[in-house]
């Protein structure tokens, strides 16, 4: 069980850069690099703080997946 | 590595940085090589000891989680030392009449290899994680480069009458910085083939050793075992880990951007 998110897609969708998302919800770019590469995955507070950011709930940017990456 | 906790004030982590390589200079000039190394030392963990002790609350989770995973590494690692040293000291004074319990010495390891080790592992776990491969192995590349350049300064103390031998020496010094600085270029235009390379020529280093070793002062001495090790070690974390990181994960600099 791994777990994805379209972290990227709708980053992108805001036209945000890793470093104004960083800033929104206070961590280093590095840290929402690792989340978008599925190399780390977020404390639920993080998780929360990031789909405030990006204007969403968290069931939308993160989902649960069999097999496969993690990440989009 | 993280922003300033007091504004105008450099970050603890680029202050320890630079104390770090101060008193990694500092010991070829002051030849208190003790002090230096704690000081060094103290300058690679404390940032990390601070934060975890609740003391210094400059980083984000990530960090925190990227600095578990280096200590975890460095463990890992400090213990691989341990069992090879014990090993090697308990064949060393199985085989060699004169290696006693009471003079460890030149049988072992020494506290420069555990420094390196320990320390180098810390460090590139540490910067391969956060930075990702290739900007990892870069940086880590580039400041093996700038401390290889420290014993150069230990030769200023040599006396006119070897002039010659201090020119060579130094000369031997610049090309191992030029190699380093190569390497890190390298890495960063083709990581890939960066990894490949460090990977063949670690393996052609601990080849070499091997054989030298052999072929020089040979198994006859309880020095060569620990020397050999020590030797190899160090090679596996510079081109070892670098090498392996690169080759599973070569990421270009367009993907750590955007």
């Amino acid at each position: 069980m791994k777990l994805r998110n379209h972290l990227k897609q709708h980053r992108a969708r805001l036209n945000l850069t890793q470093e104004d998302l960083a800033r929104l919800v206070g961590v280093q770019r590095q840290a929402i690099l690792a989340i978008e590469k599925g190399k780390y995955v977020p404390s639920a507070l993080l998780a929360f703080e990031l789909a405030r950011a990006l204007e969403m709930s968290i069931t939308d940017l993160f989902e649960l997946s069999e097999e496969g990456d993690s990440h989009e | 590595m993280s922003s300033a906790t007091v504004k105008g004030l450099p970050s603890v982590p680029r202050a320890a940085f630079v104390i770090g390589i101060a008193a990694w200079f500092a010991q070829y000039f002051t030849g208190r090589v003790a002090l230096a190394e704690m000081v060094v030392v103290l300058a690679v963990f404390l940032p990390s000891i601070l934060r975890e002790s609740g003391l210094l609350r400059d980083g984000d989770e990530w960090t925190r989680d990227v600095a578990h995973r280096a200590a975890f590494h460095t463990i890992a690692a400090a213990l691989l030392v341990f069992v090879l040293e014990t090993a090697t000291y308990t064949w060393a004074r199985g085989h060699f009449p004169e290696v006693t319990a009471t003079t460890p010495g030149v049988h072992t390891f020494g506290r420069e290899t555990w420094l390196k080790v320990v320390v180098g592992t810390y460090l590139a776990s540490h910067l391969l994680q956060y930075w990702g491969a290739r900007a990892g192995v870069v940086r880590f590349l580039l400041g093996v480069a700038v401390v290889s350049l420290g014993p150069a300064a230990a030769s200023f103390g040599f006396t006119p009458e070897n002039a010659a031998a201090r020119l060579s020496f130094l000369r031997a010094t610049l090309a191992l910085f030029m190699f380093f600085v190569g390497a890190a270029y390298l890495v960063h235009k083709k990581p890939r083939l960066g990894g490949w390379g460090l990977l063949a020529l670690g393996a052609l280093i601990a080849f070499g050793m091997v054989w030298g070793i052999g072929r020089g002062i040979g198994y006859s001495s309880p020095h060569a075992l620990p020397a050999l090790i020590s030797g190899v070690l160090q090679t596996l974390v510079v081109c070892g880990i670098c090498g392996l990181a690169l080759v599973r994960d070569a990421t270009t600099k367009a993907d750590e951007l955007r």
